[in-house]
């Protein structure tokens, strides 16, 4: 199958690079199609703590755009309380099969750690963002305390 | 032997009807743009047709003479020695086989969005009046300079 060799390869790159924003990969020998990892932004206020993501390719990968959802809930105003994101890079209509998984999940962080109210997906925190910043960043760290995952050593 | 009518550039009865069809035609474009109906068709928002077969039947291609000289930036790996490659319109080369599965999907190229021809006769007409549409805001800001600078 397509999709096995390009993402073992893909896989194998990855982990070579060694990102130091995404860590802890985890991928089944058995389902190489289903990524996990750890987000680990660089901003405030989500650099208290990492964010468990998952990436499910399609079958028809490169050929299709792969899924991400968050694992770990956090309070940003592009990811919605199911862990749904809005990437434009792996929309339907945007996917181009030369991107990499790399440059999505760089595109990832970037989201995460500049959020874009202009495109919110939570309409009420792109709101607060823009209207009462020092209470979103204050909200917005208090809820990577409680909720976020613990930051892999450095 | 050129005719009478030829001699004083008179259309036939037919090309002066495909004339007046393509009128019309850009017209009726120019309406749907101006009132947003490509926009609430979904067009903008729709991945692209597939490229026409025709076209992808006829791509030039290429035999790998060595290795290492590139790879194939769908499948990501390092062409060999007598694979085939097929070459787009933007000169950007892939394996035969992955640039065609990709193709038989949306006409873009996988690196650039150089898009090749297809063989949807509204998104053609989409395209050419996106393309109209740029060329006369062009137009439209050449003019404004020429006045004001």
């Amino acid at each position: 199958m397509a999709a096995t060799k390009r993402l073992q390869k893909e896989l194998g790159d990855i982990r070579n690079s060694g990102l130091k924003s995404f860590r802890d990969i985890q991928v089944d020998d058995t389902n190489i199609l289903t990524w996990q990892g750890l987000i680990v932004p660089d901003n405030p206020p989500y650099n208290k703590g990492a964010f468990k993501i998952e990436i499910n390719f399609p079958a028809e990968y490169p050929f299709k755009p792969p899924k991400i959802s968050f694992k770990t809930k956090i309070y940003h105003p592009n990811i919605d309380e199911k862990g749904q994101v809005c990437l434009p890079i792996i929309s339907a209509e945007n996917w181009k099969p030369a991107t990499r998984t790399d440059q999505v999940i760089q595109a990832l962080v970037a989201l995460v750690n500049e959020p874009e109210p202009e495109h919110p997906l939570r309409a009420d925190l792109a709101e607060e963002y823009l209207k009462d910043k020092k209470k979103f960043l204050k909200n917005a760290e208090e809820f990577t305390k409680k909720h976020s995952e613990k930051r892999p050593p450095e | 032997m050129v005719d009478y009518f030829q001699e004083r550039g008179f259309n036939t009865v037919e090309d002066a009807d495909r004339s007046r069809e393509e009128e019309l035609e850009r017209h009726i474009m120019r309406l749907m743009a101006d009132f947003n109906l490509f926009d609430e068709m979904g067009m903008p928002n729709q991945l692209a047709p597939p490229a026409s077969p025709e076209i992808v039947n006829n791509l030039p291609e290429e035999k790998i003479q060595e290795t290492n000289c590139g790879k194939c930036d769908i499948c990501l790996k390092e062409y060999e020695k007598d694979e085939t490659v097929k070459i787009i319109p933007c000169k950007h080369k892939f394996h035969s086989e992955c640039i065609i599965a990709w193709l038989t999907k949306t006409n873009s190229c996988p690196l650039c969005r150089h898009e090749l021809p297809t063989s949807d006769p509204i998104y053609e007409q989409y395209r050419k009046e996106k393309k109209r549409q740029k060329e006369r805001e062009i137009d439209i800001e050449n003019l404004h300079n020429s006045m004001f600078s």
